[in-house]
């Protein structure tokens, strides 16, 4: 029988379990010193210990510098004298100081004692107060009884109250005798403190990094003691929370919550401005642009959008692999792996943008002005740029602007009148064999269809059925275009000339004629066209291209019948090399099977399907109707209709994805295919890797995947280089889906709307081609400023071995120099410099035409003159070509009014005779021109941007509100009443009072129809003139200053001897010289289009303003033209403005009187 | 003419009064080595149709560019010049401008040469308005003006430089102001000879220039004193142009 267990005894032997505890207990010490240590060396700590070193060190060096300079050591020695000969005094004159010392204590204690007597007797008056009211209330009879009682405590109240004053003055005084005596010190002290306080701080500062005191020492050891560090750590989290700001969305519905960006943990000094922190390497580094980032002075400060909002990641996480860095190429990946550990965290849907891609997320709030944030976010600009190019937003729908674009490919309603089959057949199949500049994408023949593991599945000959069918289709479709030849006979020759004289260049490539750059491949090139096109078709579409499609983008050039036969007639004899196009012969085998399976797959049939099928069941279907049915269900699939217009697809949805929030699509929808087998270097399931293999190879996830034929992937290829996959990959990863908070979105005044919209017109409109927007830059090295920027035009002179840069803009930072043949100075003006001293030289924005006109410089250019005879001639040299070629607008806001520009954009007219370039007919709606014209005025900063929408809604009719719509001005309420202050005096409105009552009329309308705004009614009645030299009263007192100044002012214009304007301008829509060469404006026209101070400055010296203009500086003045008009040449210009700006009233009557 | 000429002498005279048994010289004629010599542009249908035709069809009736004389091909207006790095005489600046003067709608003389920091009268003697308009990057004071019938204006150059010269009224004008930094150079006339003396001994390049021809250098020409050194251009015009 088993021994029973003794309940006081234990399973085990207590020395075994001792043992067991003693380990255990042994353990448990180590882990928490374990834990203690670890938590001790975190990571985020590491490198706020290394933050602590490098800040340490910057101290001490700016503590030496401190020391080590002299000016400040010399300063604060004489300080410390001051200081010293302050207290030497002080010491000399210690018995006043003791007396004055006394004397304030005697009279604070004076005070002390005043004061309590008058609280005292403050209480004694409120309870005689009481004792009395109580009395009265008792004894109702007497209400005046115990009068005496109150008085006399009142008074007592009232003399206290006095003493207390007095001996409160008392103090003051005395104080004011004592602060007498100090007051030499207490400036020496001050001024010590004050020249030492940056010093001190930094050394206070320096002292608790890197204690020298025991103290100091001390604390900090036992402050950031391993264990004991939770208390008060010189080492803390550091972040930000953006309350109620920008949200994090947890994609549930209605789920978000605050964001915690904690990223400055270890990006300590992010937001520091200095040279050591940006010289720095990551994570102590500053953010390279503070000026737009995280300053408390940039747009973005760090306290209202933290980091996340911008570069994504894990914001809440405090170490490198946590925070879901990504890698932007696989050589960081590779030493991010090495040095961090480094691996993609799967589960954070919104990992960290790749460097490359951070501008993405400015597309969150800035997606309505791209063109506004250029500099900022230029690859985010240029991608948006491609896309709209590319035409993505036909098959993918972007929310946005993008909805309002047209189609991105021509019209293919009236094919027929323009297209052969056989051309067709062969451009479908591949459009970069014809013309390798394309924007039209390859369709057929992708590596999903050439894969050889389908070649059963005949996927070549089915694609070559489908472009068969597909053509069937539209040509059956194609509606009725006359195409009758040109009414003149067209000449090559002639033809080759008129399209570099008329402007056709600016957007179109021609070999031979223009190499290829940025603003002439904006239309598509011209090389070989004549394979293509037939000469009647080309001649109507020059001469109209709006009626052959209404969308597009060609302006009418108002070409004359002559120069766009002589166009169609060149255009038609380019041909291309070995090109012959042959429509291949239908598989008609494959056909019928194609016809079958799409009728098979179908769920339900229309009647004529029905018969169909029957019919090709039994082997007698009509060929051209399965043509049709499977071209009709190939343009379904591949989505032509996206980019084309199609008869017959107009309802059709496009066919693509919706792309709006594609940045923040859920990775499990992506389908990656094979791919991150297939290609191992991208193996990161990232969206941008998909973005990046998608937009390579749109087929590209096919691979290795079984699929019948109808399932395989159709997104065309678009030839986008790798730096384009890039850029559009940035795009994409801005497409996110996020409601940003209406009070963190930008606030555009409205001159940067005006900007912007402007900017995108001036883009969409390709004005570039023509225009110079900004002057070419040189870069050089200037011997004592360093590099320095200049813009105009620069030329090498061979003999000196010299370069030369002709001004087209002031050179202002080193005017003051003259060393080295370096020196700044007006436009015009030459600035030369040593070969070796060049550095860069850019090109100018725009003017794409200019260096065609270069060439015909040399060539000789055609002009016509009044009779409309070609007068050609070949130029002095290069430049003097300029005056010929399309104004740059570099200057344009200055230059002209915004009133006449708005016109001029609507309709515009030859402003230079001698140009033999048109300005074309780009059919602006109302909006885009005043929104030009209002780009221009605001970006020159000028007065009265608006001051067309006056006479516009005059002319039209409109509403107020409407116009108030339109003005788009910045308002002050004040100036309604200004303006009823000025009526009743009798005074007149300034122009930019009345444009801005505009504005407040429209505060008014904003209330809702029918509130009446007595300014905007005044403002209506009122005689506006936003130009004060064409003002009744300025044009009066001009002629009651000089008599007869107009008449005068007009024969200097006139005058043979002098002046003589008329030796080249026009003069009342008519040439004054045959010689078409000598042409310059018409004067007629100038004061509706000029602003005088414009003029004025132009008029002053014209090649300080244009350099190479034609115009000289006018013959007038002292010695020249004191017959006509006696004056200096600064008043005789003045003369000539003031004529000119009221050209139509003085008449060559008023000459007469 | 008459004016550039007399001064040219003058400073040559001036300056090689001292050094005159000293100096070396060099000499030589330009010569047209082309195929066939371009003929001038013709102006009859310009100056017919210009609205000054009555002062202007008094003027010359061909381009001045290139003048070239068709039985010994030799050359005119070419600027022949030798830079002396070490002594030689100084650069004289005449104090009175020399002038350049608009007269039948053409430039009279066709070039002028202007030693750096002289004054040039820009002359209108037409009775008709003309401009000079100054295709310059070093001298400043020169800006595209008007200048009225019978008037003038006088400007100061700064450095050496070949300034075009031309008449936006009438476009066919042009001429050319040639601002040298050197004292030694030479204009070919018709004959197409030159002559620079007083030069000191040694070795030089002779600069050639013409404004249709183009530049052209003979390098390593010797010079001995009281002698006469040859040295012979041969000028066509650039390829392709």
């Amino acid at each position: 029988m088993a021994k029973e267990a003794d309940p006081g005894d234990t399973h085990y032997p207590t020395i075994t379990l001792n043992m067991w505890f003693a380990i255990s207990s042994i353990l448990l010490v180590g882990a928490v010193f374990w834990m203690v240590i670890d938590d001790w060396n975190r990571e985020w700590k590491q490198w706020q210990r290394k933050f602590q070193t490098m800040e340490a060190d910057r101290l001490e060096s700016l503590l030496k510098s401190y020391n080590e300079d002299p000016k400040f050591t010399t300063e604060l020695t004489q300080i410390n004298e001051q200081f010293r000969a302050a207290q030497a005094t002080l010491d000399s004159s210690k018995g006043a100081l003791e007396a004055a010392t006394e004397a304030l204590r005697l009279a604070e204690g004076a005070k002390y004692e005043a004061d309590n007597a008058q609280r005292v007797a403050k209480g004694d008056y409120d309870w005689a107060k009481y004792l009395v009211e109580e009395h009265r209330l008792k004894n109702p009879g007497d209400k005046m009884a115990r009068q005496g009682e109150i008085d006399t405590a009142f008074a007592l109240a009232q003399k206290t109250k006095l003493a207390f004053e007095d001996a409160d003055r008392g103090v003051e005084v005395a104080k004011k005798k004592r602060n007498e005596i100090l007051a030499s010190r207490s400036k020496a002290e001050a001024a010590l403190a004050a020249a030492t306080m940056e010093r001190d701080r930094h050394a206070r500062n320096l002292e608790l990094l890197r204690p020298k005191t025991l103290e100091g020492k001390l604390a900090k050891g036992v402050r950031d003691f391993p264990g004991l560090d939770f208390a008060a750590p010189s080492l803390t989290v550091n972040k930000v929370v953006l309350e109620d700001k920008l949200f994090f969305d947890l994609k549930f519905p209605g789920k978000k919550k605050t964001r915690v960006d904690m990223c400055m943990t270890c990006h300590v000094p992010i937001d520091k401005a200095g040279p050591e922190y940006a010289a720095a390497s990551n994570p102590l580094k500053s953010h390279p642009r503070l000026d737009m980032y995280l300053s408390s002075t940039s747009p973005h400060p760090m306290n209202d959008f933290g980091c996340t909002v911008c570069h994504a990641g894990s914001g809440e996480t405090l170490s490198f692999v946590h925070a879901d860095h990504n890698p932007r190429d696989e050589k960081q990946r590779k030493e991010w792996e090495e040095k961090y550990h480094w691996h993609k965290m799967h589960h954070w849907e919104q990992p960290m943008l790749p460097l490359q891609h951070t501008e993405a997320s400015c597309y969150q709030c800035h997606s309505g002005h791209l063109d506004l944030i250029k500099d900022e976010a230029p690859r985010l600009q240029r991608g948006a740029e491609l896309v709209e190019k590319a035409g993505c937003y036909g098959c993918h729908k972007i929310q946005g602007v993008w909805q309002e674009l047209p189609k991105a490919g021509p019209s293919l309603k009236h094919i027929a009148a323009k297209l052969s089959p056989d051309w067709a057949f062969a451009w479908v199949q591949k459009p970069a064999d014809f013309r390798p500049s394309t924007w039209m994408p390859q369709i057929f023949h992708l590596s999903n269809a050439t894969d050889t593991t389908r070649a059963k599945d005949r996927i070549v000959e089915r694609e070559d059925v489908a472009v068969n069918a597909i053509l069937e289709y539209l040509w059956s479709r194609s509606e009725e275009f006359a195409v009758p030849p040109p009414p003149v006979k067209g000449d090559v020759e002639r033809g080759k000339e008129a399209i570099q004289l008329r402007g056709c260049l600016a957007c179109h490539q021609i070999d031979g004629l223009n190499a290829p750059n940025e603003t002439n491949e904006f239309g598509p090139s011209l090389a070989g066209v004549g394979s293509k096109l037939g000469e009647a078709w080309i001649y109507q579409w020059v001469k109209n291209p709006k009626k052959y499609w209404p969308d597009t983008k060609m302006p009418d050039l108002r070409l004359s019948d002559q120069d766009a036969s002589d166009i169609a007639s060149y255009l038609a004899s380019l041909k291309k090399d070995g090109w012959s196009a042959k429509r291949p012969a239908v598989d008609e085998k494959l056909l019928q099977e194609i016809a079958s399976e799409y009728l098979g797959n179908q769920v339900s049939l229309s009647e004529g399907e029905r018969k169909l099928k029957a019919a090709l069941a039994a082997g007698n279907a009509d060929r051209r109707e399965a043509m049709l049915y499977v071209g009709r269900k190939f343009i379904l699939r591949q989505g032509c209709f996206g980019c084309h217009d199609i008869p017959g697809f107009e309802k059709e949805t496009p066919i693509g994805t919706e792309l709006s929030d594609w940045g923040s699509k859920d990775l499990d929808k992506l389908d990656f295919g094979n791919f991150l087998f297939t290609h191992p270097p991208r193996m990161e399931k990232r969206r941008d890797a998909w973005a990046v293999g998608k937009l390579t190879d749109p087929r590209v996830f096919d691979q290795g995947k079984i699929k019948a034929p109808d399932e395989l992937l159709r997104m065309p290829k678009f030839r986008f280089t790798e730096e384009e996959v890039q850029i559009v990959t940035t795009f994409l990863l801005g497409l996110v889906k996020n409601d940003i908070p209406v009070q963190s979105m930008p606030r555009l005044s409205e001159s940067k709307k005006a900007l912007a919209r402007g900017a995108a017109l001036v883009r969409q409109n390709n004005c570039a081609g023509c225009h110079t927007l900004q002057h070419e830059k040189v870069t050089l090295k200037h011997p004592a400023d360093g590099i320095v920027s200049v813009r105009g035009a620069l030329s090498y002179d061979e003999d000196a071995e010299e370069y030369s840069v002709k001004l087209r803009e002031v050179a202002p930072s080193f005017a003051e120099r003259s060393d080295n043949g370096v020196s700044g100075g007006e436009i015009g003006q030459g600035i030369t410099f040593a070969k070796d001293q060049l550095v860069a030289k850019g090109a100018p924005e725009g003017g794409g035409l200019l260096d065609s006109f270069y060439k015909l410089a040399a060539q000789g250019l055609r002009l016509e003159n009044a009779k409309g005879e070609p007068v050609t001639r070949p130029l002095s040299d290069a430049t003097a070509a300029e005056p010929y070629a399309p104004p740059s607008l570099r200057w344009e806001g200055r230059r002209v009014q915004a009133d006449w520009l708005y016109e001029f954009l609507k309709k515009p007219y030859i402003v230079r005779p001698h140009v033999p370039v048109r300005m074309p007919t780009f059919e602006f709606n109302d909006e885009e021109a005043s929104s030009l014209a209002q780009y221009f005025v605001r970006l020159e900063e000028q007065r009265y941007p608006g001051e067309f929408t006056r006479r516009f809604r005059q002319e039209n009719a409109m509403s107020r509100a409407e116009l108030a719509q339109g003005a788009k001005i910045g308002r002050d309420v004040q100036d309604g009443l200004e303006i009823l202050e000025r009526l009743e005096s009798g005074g007149r409105v300034p122009a930019d009072v009345f444009v801005r009552v505009q504005a407040f009329a429209k505060e008014h309308d904003a209330k809702g129809p029918g509130s009446e705004s007595f300014a905007f009614e005044t403002a209506q009645r009122l005689p506006f003139e936003p130009i004060a030299e064409r003002s009744e009263e300025y044009f009066r007192n001009r002629e009651n200053a000089v008599k007869d100044y107009h008449v005068k002012a007009r024969n200097l214009v006139g005058d043979n001897n002098s002046g003589n304007c008329y030796s080249c301008h026009w003069q009342d829509g008519k040439p004054v010289v045959e010689d078409p060469f000598a042409w310059a404006p018409d004067l007629e026209k100038v004061h509706q289009r000029m602003r005088p101070e414009w003029l004025r400055r132009w008029l002053l010296d014209p090649s300080q303003v244009i350099p190479n203009t034609k115009m000289p500086k006018p013959g007038i003045g002292p010695g020249k033209s004191d017959a006509i008009f006696p004056g200096s040449f600064e008043d005789s210009v003045q003369a000539l403005v003031d004529y000119l700006m009221n050209y139509d009233r003085v008449t060559p009557d008023s000459s007469a009187q | 003419m008459k004016i550039y000429r007399s001064a040219a002498a003058l400073t040559a005279l001036l300056a090689a009064a001292p050094a005159f048994a000293a100096g070396g010289s060099v000499k030589g004629k330009v010569t047209f080595s082309g195929a066939t010599i371009p003929a001038s542009t013709d102006l009859t249908d310009q100056l017919t149709k210009s609205k000054d035709k009555d002062v202007c069809l008094a003027g010359p009736k061909a381009s001045e560019e290139l003048i070239v004389d068709a039985a010994s091909k030799t050359v005119a207006n070419v600027f022949v010049s030798i830079k002396v790095k070490d002594g030689g005489k100084k650069l004289e600046v005449p104090a009175s401008p020399i002038l350049s003067d608009q007269k039948s709608c053409h430039f009279e003389p066709h070039i002028i040469v202007v030693p750096e920091g002289a004054k040039v009268e820009l002359k209108n003697s037409d009775t008709v308005m003309h401009n000079v308009n100054p295709k310059q990057l070093k001298n400043p004071d020169f800006v595209n003006e008007g200048i009225p019938a019978g008037k003038s204006v006088v400007k100061t150059t700064k450095k050496a430089e070949r300034i075009k010269i031309s008449c936006d009224v009438h476009p066919w004008m042009a001429g050319y102001i040639i601002v040298t930094d050197t004292p030694y150079w030479a204009l070919t006339g018709k004959d197409g000879s030159f002559e620079i003396g007083d030069l000191p001994a040694g070795e030089y390049t002779v600069n050639f220039w013409h404004e249709t021809l183009g530049t052209l250098k003979q390098e390593k020409i010797v010079v001995k004193d009281g002698a006469a050194t040859e040295c012979n251009g041969a000028m066509a015009p650039k390829a392709g142009g």
